[in-house]
């Protein structure tokens, strides 16, 4: 297996497909991640399918599938999307989801008829045509490659050029409008650019699907990181990785269609950010929740054994676990004594407990903070004593320890609660 | 050219489509889910080929409630994306049905010669097959073209649901916390509305194919809108539109030899500009001389 | 006495982040009450609270001393004037028909008292003359009178309203706060959101002033004092938005027992 892929990549065919999809793919997400932050991505698509006229316009006008006037045309009819879609949504009480299915729709319709119509004239140079539809990244060649790493390297340059442009009129359009920035023009060329690589990404993917190598690796891009140079980094990137993956699949089965499989090689790298992402990923930040709820549960443990040592003043002193039980509403406290133990928190004696001094001391902060809230919520915010437990039961797990020095100042140490507990302070 | 049989049955089951998707389509488009509408649309295709290969022929109830399923299915998982994983908006609709189209494609490719269904049949719909199609019962008598009952059917469904269902349907669009705060569940109408928009695509997707599909949802509702500021009319005049775009289409594509799906498209984008130009109350024409009325 | 509203210990927020704390009042039937304070102290969030239209962290609410479930019918609600769209195909009787849909429900039918009724509303906001109009052609004043009359159509025994005055003029304010007292009078309870300090006074029996925590609640005299409302808009407590801003960033619970939901 391994050896028929080094076979395919060693072919030239397979090289400018390859390279090709690649060019497509990673200058559509760079253009697409400003569409994403301006959210505009589906914008892109009604762009994407508006092209489809121009194409056959294109043809009609120069006979032949002339690259040069395919592509004139399908920008002209993709830039007229564009600006269709604002006329309508600012003379007329039509709201702009409407505005872009409409326009998306009926230019894609009008698209089929005179693709239908040019196909019906059995005219021998028509014949491929259609590939538009559906891309033709399979059958890219030495003179694509030339045109595609042209338009590529221009997207390229003007996105380093406009960079902080862009970036501005995605974030705060008014903002960029105080500053002098000519939003009117730098909308223009973020248009005319996007339109650019939707008008050059079709022909990887094809209409149907250019949304997605527009937004997908963008989207994916976004879990991974907050800053905009990065993103546009990661995107192009992810958008390269699909172009390739989408052209040796291809490949290694030739009855499969190359854009359909570099929207979903693209749509898995977009759900495989979405779940593992650190930070703003789905799982990370499932099991920041767990954590959160164990430490919870742990602290909840140490507090228990804390308040059972505060009558008689003998905090590490011994106790059975049934005691701690009696005492703690958890459903399995065998198993929090145990991470605790781990931790250094605790000491065991056969079947008795007991804190440890590190223990005793965040057990004693815990119930500080606790009592501490308390005491705020009553003298600051005029809640009744009895309704101010639960909220100090989660804020006693929370506070870091600049707000808990701050909570301190604004009570000024004070030594009992409003339920006249003893609020205790560590000793220095 | 003298209309036949068969132009006569294409157009009623043309129509009959239209209104189905003018119905749903403008209860879309207040509701602000037009793109929604159009992500549905694309997304069935997976569910068609599935239902397609199971159970080996089209119309079926099996097939239809197949691709509703996956449409539900479609509109949960945008939300999902959008609650769950905290995507924008826009992005996790572009995302889910572009993936699920492309699975859908290559699914159909991978079966190629397994299933009566083609990427033309995808793009074009096969509106003018509609004659040839006929349904025969068990027993041998000839019913006539079997999408002509089907959508039929669905047209009466539909009018029914409107009619019963008016009042929650106008008040959890138009305003769903007041909706909420009187007891009516504005989750279920959401479900119920884009479950009637799944079935509609899915029966009107093999007639006119997915993107067109769009442009019946949306165009008439889109020329109704500028017309009227009355509900009901609105409802009215957007299966209307429907309906005079798809005689207008079918007249454009015989005369021009053309797709049929993508001539009532076109028409409807033609209707759609005319109102928007003339309509007497919101038109381009008449519209700077109108100001709201001040006391 | 009787109370309209109970509000138990209401803790609610935002994607973790409280934006109520432990609110705790009783407000008294047969009144007009206002809530005032500052922006972004959770007005709204309290009305809509109340109406159930966003979930409680923790607390509870109790409307003529039962849940909201029992008692839907006789509450009415006002939402805020930017929250509908004003494109939207219906008329000005189409909105106060809706006021008795709480009482035929979504089914039944709509009888020829049941639109004397509304149209009845519409007469008391002044709004019948525009019956047939359609809501984005109307004035501020008139829409905000409209949605007042689908109210009164409604005819609840509990009004919450959602900042009625914003964008309405002078005019439409006076005639509205007369209509209100007039409802007060017939034993009505009314429940308003409002911004503006100077008019407060004059106009409510009953204040409630409110920044992110309650800072007094009774009878107007006796709450609207320089002291209060000193606490009310003097700034927030930095000590409690920086809990609550680390609360949204670590997404933790507002209760011990909320960590698994959501």
């Amino acid at each position: 297996m391994s050896a028929s892929y080094f076979f395919l990549l060693s072919d030239p065919n397979v090289q400018y497909v390859a390279l090709g999809a690649m060019l497509l793919t990673g200058s559509s997400a760079l253009m697409g991640t400003f569409a994403l932050l301006s959210k505009k991505s589906l914008v892109g698509d009604a762009i994407a399918h508006a092209v489809l006229p121009g194409v056959c316009l294109g043809f009609i006008l120069a006979g032949t599938k002339e690259p040069l006037w395919i592509l004139a045309g399908a920008f002209l009819t993709g830039a007229l999307s564009v600006y269709l879609i604002d006329f309508i949504v600012h003379n007329s009480h039509i709201k702009e989801d409407t505005a872009i299915g409409l326009v998306l729709s009926v230019m894609f319709g009008a698209g089929i008829v005179l693709l239908t119509a040019i196909q019906k004239t059995g005219n021998a140079a028509q014949s491929g045509l259609d590939q538009y539809l559906f891309g033709r990244a399979a059958a890219i060649n030495r003179q694509d490659l030339l045109v595609f790493g042209t338009t590529s390297v221009l997207i390229m340059a003007l996105v380093i050029v406009f960079f902080r442009s862009f970036t501005l009129l995605a974030f705060d359009r008014h903002f960029a409008h105080a500053l002098g920035f000519n939003v009117k023009f730098i909308q223009f060329i973020q248009t005319t650019l996007i339109v650019l690589a939707v008008v050059i990404g079709i022909q990887a993917v094809g209409v149907v699907l250019m949304a997605a190598i527009l937004i997908t690796p963008a989207a994916a891009a976004r879990y991974w990181c907050n800053s905009v140079k990065t993103m546009l980094w990661l995107s192009s990137a992810f958008g390269m990785i699909s172009g390739l993956c989408g052209a040796l699949i291809s490949y290694a089965a030739p009855a499969m269609p190359t854009g359909p499989w570099i929207v979903v090689v693209a749509s898995v790298i977009a759900f495989v950010s979405l779940l593992v992402a650190p930070e703003k990923g789905m799982l990370s930040r499932s099991l920041r929740q767990r954590r959160l709820q164990q430490t919870i549960a742990q602290e909840n443990l140490l507090k228990t054994l804390y308040k059972l040592g505060e009558k008689n003043e003998d905090f590490l002193h011994e106790r059975t676990a049934q005691e701690i039980m009696r005492n703690l509403k958890s459903a399995r406290p065998q198993k929090l004594l145990r991470q605790l133990l781990k931790q250094g928190y605790v000491e065991r004696n056969n079947n008795h407990w007991k804190l440890t001094e590190a223990g005793y001391l965040r057990a004693q902060r815990i119930v500080k903070i606790h009592r501490l809230w308390e005491l705020y919520l009553t003298t600051y915010m005029n809640i009744a004593p009895d309704h101010v437990h639960d909220d100090a039961e989660t804020i006693e797990h929370l506070l870091t320890p600049e707000l808990e020095k701050e909570l301190e100042r604004q009570l000024g140490y004070p030594s009992t609660d409003p339920h006249q507990s003893q609020i205790p302070y560590r000793k220095t | 050219m003298p209309i036949g049989y068969e132009d006569i049955t294409i157009l009623i089951t043309g129509t009959l489509i239209a209104i189905c998707c003018a119905l749903t389509g403008s209860l879309l488009m207040l509701r602000r889910m037009a793109l929604a509408g159009d992500a549905i649309a694309h997304a069935v295709l997976p569910g068609i080929v599935i239902a397609f290969l199971l159970s080996g022929s089209r119309s079926s109830p099996f097939m239809i409630a197949g691709a509703a399923a996956i449409g539900l299915f479609t509109t949960f998982s945008i939300e999902m994306l959008q609650k769950k994983a905290r995507l924008q908006n826009d992005a996790s609709i572009g995302l889910t049905f572009t993936f699920l189209f492309a699975t859908g494609i290559i699914l159909l490719s991978m079966l190629a010669g397994q299933v009566d269904l083609d990427q033309d049949c995808v793009l074009y719909g096969e509106l003018a097959y509609v004659p040839l199609d006929v349904w025969i019962t068990p027993s041998g008598t000839v019913m006539g073209p079997r999408a002509l009952w089907v959508t039929a059917v669905l047209c009466l469904l539909l009018l029914a649901l409107i009619i019963v269902a008016r009042r929650p349907l106008l008040l959890t669009t138009f305003d769903p916390a007041y909706a909420s705060a009187i007891g009516v569940s504005v989750p279920f109408y959401h479900y119920l509305l884009m479950g009637s928009v799944s079935v509609t695509t899915v029966v009107s997707f093999e007639l006119v194919g997915a993107i067109l599909v769009v442009a019946l949802l949306i165009a008439p509702a889109a020329t109704a809108y500028m017309l009227t500021d009355n509900f009901r009319m609105l409802l009215v005049l957007a299966c209307l539109a429907g309906a005079v775009a798809v005689a207008a289409g079918y007249a454009m594509a015989a005369t021009l030899d053309t797709s049929i799906a993508g001539s009532i498209a076109t028409a409807n984008g033609l209707l759609f500009m005319l109102a928007f130009i003339f309509s007497p109350q919101h038109g381009l024409l008449f519209r700077k001389k109108r100001k709201p009325v001040i006391h | 006495m009787d109370y309209a509203i109970e509000i138990h210990d209401l803790t609610v927020a935002f994607d973790r982040k409280p934006v109520l704390w432990n609110i705790d009042a009783h407000l008294p039937a047969g009144k007009l009450i206002g809530i005032l304070g500052p922006n972004g102290a959770g007005k709204s969030t309290l009305i809509k609270t109340i109406m159930g239209l966003i979930p409680a962290g923790s607390g509870y609410v109790k409307i003529f001393g039962q849940p909201l479930k029992e008692v839907r019918k006789r509450v009415s609600y006002v939402p805020q004037r930017e929250t509908i769209d004003w494109d939207f195909p219906v008329s000005v009787m189409d909105v106060a028909l809706m006021g008795r849909y709480a009482h035929t429900g979504m089914f039944g039918k709509l009888r020829r008292a049941d639109r004397d009724i509304a149209l009845d509303a519409l007469r008391k906001v002044g709004m019948e003359a525009f019956a047939n109009r359609q809501i984005g052609r109307l004035s501020g004043g008139q829409q905000q009178r409209t949605f007042l009359a689908r109210a009164l159509a409604q005819r609840a025994d509990l009004y919450l309203m959602d900042e009625p005055f914003a964008g309405v003029d002078a005019a439409t304010e006076k005639a509205v706060i007369t209509l209100l007292r007039e409802m007060t009078t017939q034993g009505k309870t009314v429940l308003v959101v409002h911004h503006n300090l100077q008019s407060a006074r004059q106009y409510f029996d009953h204040l409630l002033l409110l920044n992110t925590r309650l800072v007094a609640c009774g009878p107007a005299p006796e709450v609207f004092t320089p002291d209060n409302l000193r606490d009310t808009y003097g700034g927030n407590l930095t000590l409690l938005t920086d809990v609550a801003n680390l609360m949204h960033q670590e997404q933790h619970p507002v209760r011990e027992n909320k960590l698994q939901q959501e």
